[in-house]
């Protein structure tokens, strides 16, 4: 029997999926997890632990052991990819418009003054501790990796009761196959058409996320801007993809690995994911053409 | 009287030839650590790392000087910026970092792409059964961009 829970979580639609035929009780406490984790890691809620982080720059903090895991992944993924992906993009983020949550933009004359990144590499760390001392001219935003990290966290602590499936606004981690040894069939959106989708996957474990620019853009000085901050520029990307959906061992590496995809372009982004291991991408770029990395095939349900 | 036995060492000079030797040997270590410190350039590195990047007003408004002198012989390590250090020293969060650290990254070999294969135009005007390719069950869920 197939258990469904939506919620709203991470200003995302949340769903939790639990093949068994027991009804498990941490299924209904799925919600509370993910409003705790919210509550470290939230740049939108003032009393956030993340925000009162980000105040006290300059200074050594103690963190809860949910913000440590989450920074301490995130700064791993910037090393990986060099520091395409980085999670001290605030400054860049604000400025390009995005200083509310999504629902609050609106319409910005004011131009887009570039914040060019890299501070991430001055983050220090002490691990007995468990306290971290940001730069003074930086502050983090763990946007871009806190939901794969809660679906992935969600769908391992909720797997113990059966083959579990979570959604954490697209970024999708999965427990295994579903009861009856069958992988959980994944749609993958089409941009251009956001209720239908063009393909579905075949996943029987690990994670699924797609990075796109078609659906959080706003327009400042007079210009559409979107999310994904290229930290090159500090602007938003300027990218030939629309949209990239990668396929890793979880929700977290998925979203990474997509982020970087989005900001390379879809050629050295899929020459990029050719070189990791047991990932796999479909990129839709924005001449409505998608391409495929050759490991895609292993997942495409025909 | 007993014949005078020649002494081993003969003798060179006495105590000012060995003072002078001293001396020499002295002013050509110092003057040599002086002509190499004055060889070594002056670097100026501006705070952000992208500094390629980074606009010209912003360089000019914070630059940090630095002069690199040359090391001296000795016998313990440099100690390495602690701005560069990231110590992966949480084995619970190390455990479930991404696999691919950048270690292996450096060391993958240079691999050709395969070509990329143009599935459709997906701009194009949706099935009616859903878009999907025939066949495939209809989606437990869906992957999009976050929303």
């Amino acid at each position: 029997m197939m258990q469904r829970l939506d919620f709203r979580a991470m200003g995302c639609q949340m769903l939790a999926l639990l093949d068994s035929d027991r009804r498990a009780a941490p299924f209904d406490t799925v919600p509370g997890w993910f409003e705790t984790w919210e509550q470290a890691l939230s740049r939108f809620r003032a009393d956030s632990e993340l925000s009162r982080l980000n105040q006290r720059t300059g200074q050594w903090v103690r963190v809860s052991a949910t913000l440590w895991d989450v920074t301490h992944l995130a700064l791993v993924a910037a090393r990986w990819t060099d520091g395409l992906f980085s999670p001290t993009i605030l400054n860049a983020l604000e400025a390009a418009g995005y200083d509310r949550t999504f629902a609050e933009i609106g319409v910005d004359e004011r131009p887009v003054m570039p914040q060019p990144d890299g501070q991430w590499r001055a983050i220090q760390r002490q691990s007995l501790k468990r306290s971290l001392c940001l730069p003074r001219n930086a502050r983090l935003d763990l946007g871009g990796v806190a939901k794969g990290w809660a679906a992935d966290r969600a769908a391992k602590k909720l797997g113990v009761h059966g083959p579990a499936l979570i959604d954490a606004g697209g970024d999708i981690a999965i427990s295994g196959p579903q009861a009856d040894g069958s992988p959980w069939p994944i749609g993958i959106s089409n941009p251009f058409q956001p209720d239908q989708h063009f393909e579905t996957l075949k996943i029987a474990a690990g994670g699924v996320a797609t990075s796109g620019r078609d659906y959080r853009r706003w327009q400042k000085g007079g210009a559409w801007q979107h999310h994904i901050i290229d930290p090159r520029t500090g602007l938003p990307a300027q990218t030939d993809v629309l949209s990239a959906t990668v396929i890793a061992p979880s929700a977290f590496e998925a979203e990474v690995a997509a982020k970087v995809i989005l900001l390379s372009g879809s050629v050295a982004g899929l020459e990029w994911l050719e070189e990791q291991a047991n990932y796999a991408a479909v990129i839709v770029r924005e001449d409505g053409r998608a391409v495929t990395s050759a490991q895609l095939s292993n997942y495409l349900w025909n | 009287m007993p014949p005078v036995k020649p002494s081993k060492k003969p003798n060179t000079g006495g105590p000012g030839v060995k003072m002078l030797i001293t001396a020499a040997s002295l002013a050509a270590t110092v003057g040599g650590w002086a002509l190499i410190s004055a060889k070594e350039t002056t670097s100026v590195q501006p705070v952000q790392e992208s500094a390629a990047a980074q606009p010209v007003a912003q360089q000019v408004a914070a630059p940090v000087f630095s002069i690199k002198l040359a090391p001296l012989p000795t016998l313990v390590p440099a100690i390495a910026s602690q701005a560069q250090i990231i110590t992966v020293s949480n084995p619970r969060a190390a455990a479930s970092a991404p696999r691919p650290a950048v270690a292996v990254q450096v060391a993958a070999p240079p691999t050709a792409p395969q070509p990329a294969l143009v599935l459709r135009d997906v701009s194009a005007p949706a099935l009616a059964s859903g878009g999907s390719a025939s066949g495939a069950p209809a989606p437990a869920t869906k992957t999009h961009s976050s929303r």
